[in-house]
């Protein structure tokens, strides 16, 4: 319904007053006529006020990128609103989307303004707001536009950072600028050590005291401070375990996003190159780039991923395509071979290489609906055991493994690694 | 079809009762004179009911006319005081139907929306007054029969139509 239609009360009002009316005159009763005129009133005062407008509605966002938990308004621009006193909103639910009030549904007066809705994200990924009905009421309430169907807009949910700080440096710094401290000196701010001058030295660096003690020159070295190569591999081949959004229980691609969210500002912020590899039937990836705006693009390619099997023939031959001194953090929940056989190849070549494990502990008691729960136990319980040899495998292979826990979580890692790289290695290539 | 009573927010179960009482009142605005029968009280309780959880439904005009032409039949040619009561009440529960008609059931009822039409409803709750005054003042008019009544009913269509013609001028204007 396009245009303006009469209202069932403008319909009801003319009928009882009409009849009343005539009912009056033809039995000679006054009293009908002392019931139908109000009716008779105030059916003529919404007629007298038809609308002649033709309104355009469109609904819109504040914001269309939002971290998830995040806030934002729905707003609804009317255009060519003349003779429109009322407006309903009536919005259906999204999954994972809460919205202010809960039920989605507004209403009120044109002149305070066309009602807001609030909604928030509750959990990350590319979210499309629940389709939502629209209907205009001209003044007193005689025709009435609508309910027209406005469809959801879309939102780009970027995954929240878990709390995650750490203190450990790069295992292989190579780069240009950065804080992690190098293997080989140069223009560094820590002490290293203090050697005899060479051509080329700068004078600043010239230690007087043990210069005058030993009669020639001698120079302060330092580290050089390289920025790092880190490289996030998020495992999205499959989602295990239940969302409950940003507030209720994650599964394990809900762990896997925010803490590859997490990783990623960290070694951003720290100066770092990083790139991300998302393992799935979709595929994505960002090269390798520093800065505030890639990791943005980062977030919003994270924002994009859905969980989806690779096909058959692409698993044996799933190339990380990393460089050097790359750090490669694996971020999974473990359940696939794929990711294995990646994960050991790369261990191979000399990369440093650790695993984040994803998989959350409560997944264990969850089955699909429907499912015999001890066919669906003995089934996890199977996958539980080829997870443990997936993982002994790893270890022999010398990869760490560690579950995500915030904070710390990888800075004894990266200290093992870091001394590790110090120590000359047979690389396979 | 499932009615969802269970959603109303107190806004709506305000109005509601607003709808079902309106009718029932109007009936019994001529208790002391003429009382209505008991099937009659019992036939417009549920009807009122009935518009009451669809303000919508076609109900509401049922229960009205059902209300007004019990007053004929009650009275012939009288003019009690309690007419502009039941007029009011009709209007009332009209207007309430009116209000929980702007969305489905579980819509929550802006109190401006509220103001709004009652205010609105005050002024045209006036109508009934006059007219009752009016009727009265031509009552004793020798020979006016009928014809007093055809008078004010002309009188109420001309305003009509030409309030209308008037509003439609006005829009060719503006445009």
């Amino acid at each position: 319904m396009t245009g303006w239609e009469s209202t069932p009360a403008l319909s009801r009002a003319l009928l009882v007053g009409a009849l009343l009316m005539g009912g009056s005159v033809l039995f000679g009763e006054p009293v009908l006529m002392v019931l139908a005129a109000p009716m008779v009133v105030l059916a003529a005062l919404g007629m007298v006020h038809r609308p002649t407008s033709t309104p355009v509605v469109r609904a819109s966002l504040d914001h269309v990128s939002l971290y998830e938990g995040q806030g934002t308004r729905s707003r609804l621009d009317v255009t060519s609103a003349d003779g429109v006193e009322h407006v309903t909103r009536i919005s259906a639910q999204a999954p994972y989307v809460a919205m202010h009030p809960a039920s989605g549904r507004v209403s009120g007066l044109v002149r305070d303004g066309v009602p807001v809705l609030e909604v928030s994200p509750r959990r990350w990924g590319r979210r499309t707001l629940g389709e939502e009905r629209v209907a205009l009421t001209s003044p007193w309430a005689g025709y009435r536009w609508g309910p027209v169907l406005e469809h959801g807009s879309e939102l780009s949910v970027l995954p929240s950072s878990a709390p995650f700080v750490s203190a450990a440096e790069a295992p292989q710094p190579l780069g240009l600028v950065g804080s992690n401290r190098s293997r080989r000196t140069g223009e560094g701010a820590e002490f290293a050590g203090i050697r005899p001058f060479h051509a080329g030295d700068r004078i600043r660096r010239v230690n007087w005291r043990v210069s005058l003690r030993s009669g020639e020159l001698h120079v302060i070295t330092s580290p050089a401070e390289e920025d790092s190569g880190v490289l996030l591999v998020v495992d999205a081949l499959a989602d295990f375990g239940r969302s409950g959004g940003v507030d209720g229980a994650a599964s394990s691609l809900d762990v896997t996003m925010r803490a590859a969210s997490a990783l990623a500002e960290h070694f951003v912020r720290k100066g770092d190159r990083v790139a991300l590899r998302v393992v799935s039937g979709q595929g994505a990836q960002v090269g390798s780039g520093a800065g505030r705006r890639h990791l943005r693009r980062i977030l919003g390619r994270l924002a994009a991923v859905r969980p989806a099997r690779l096909r058959d023939d692409e698993g044996g031959r799933l190339n990380l395509r990393t460089t050097g001194g790359t750090v490669v953090i694996v971020l999974s929940p473990l359940l696939s071979d794929v990711i294995g056989t990646a994960t050991a190849t790369l261990q191979r070549r000399g990369l440093p290489v650790l695993v984040v494990d994803t998989l959350p502990d409560e997944v264990g008691g969850l089955s699909p609906e429907g499912t015999d729960t001890f066919v669906a136990d003995l089934a996890w319980r199977l996958r539980r055991t080829e997870r443990e040899q997936f993982l002994t495998a790893l270890a022999r292979e010398g990869c760490p493994v560690v579950v995500w826990r915030g904070p710390g979580t990888l800075d004894d890692v990266l200290h093992r690694l870091a001394r590790r790289a110090q120590l000359p290695q047979a690389r396979v290539r | 079809m499932t009615f969802g009573w269970r959603d109303w927010s107190r806004g709506q179960w305000l109005l509601r009762s607003v709808v079902l009482l309106g009718p029932l009142l109007a009936l019994v605005a001529r208790w002391p004179s003429d009382p209505p029968r008991l099937w009659l009280i019992l036939l417009t309780a549920a009807l009122a009911g009935g518009w009451a959880v669809a303000p919508e439904s076609v109900v509401g005009a049922v229960t009205l006319l059902l209300v007004a032409f019990s007053w004929v039949a009650g009275t012939t040619g009288d003019l009690p005081a309690g007419a502009i009561v039941a007029g009011v009440a009709m209007l009332a529960a009209h207007l309430a139907a009116l209000v929980a008609s702007y969305g489905p059931d579980a819509l929550p009822v802006s109190a401006d929306v509220v103001r709004l039409w009652l205010w609105r409803g005050l002024g045209v709750a006036l109508v009934a007054p006059v007219v009752w005054l009016a009727a009265l003042a031509v009552r004793d008019v020798p020979g006016s029969g009928t014809v007093w009544l055809l008078g004010l009913a002309v009188a109420l269509s001309v305003t009509v139509v030409a309030a209308a013609v008037t509003q439609a001028a006005t829009s060719a204007e503006d445009s």
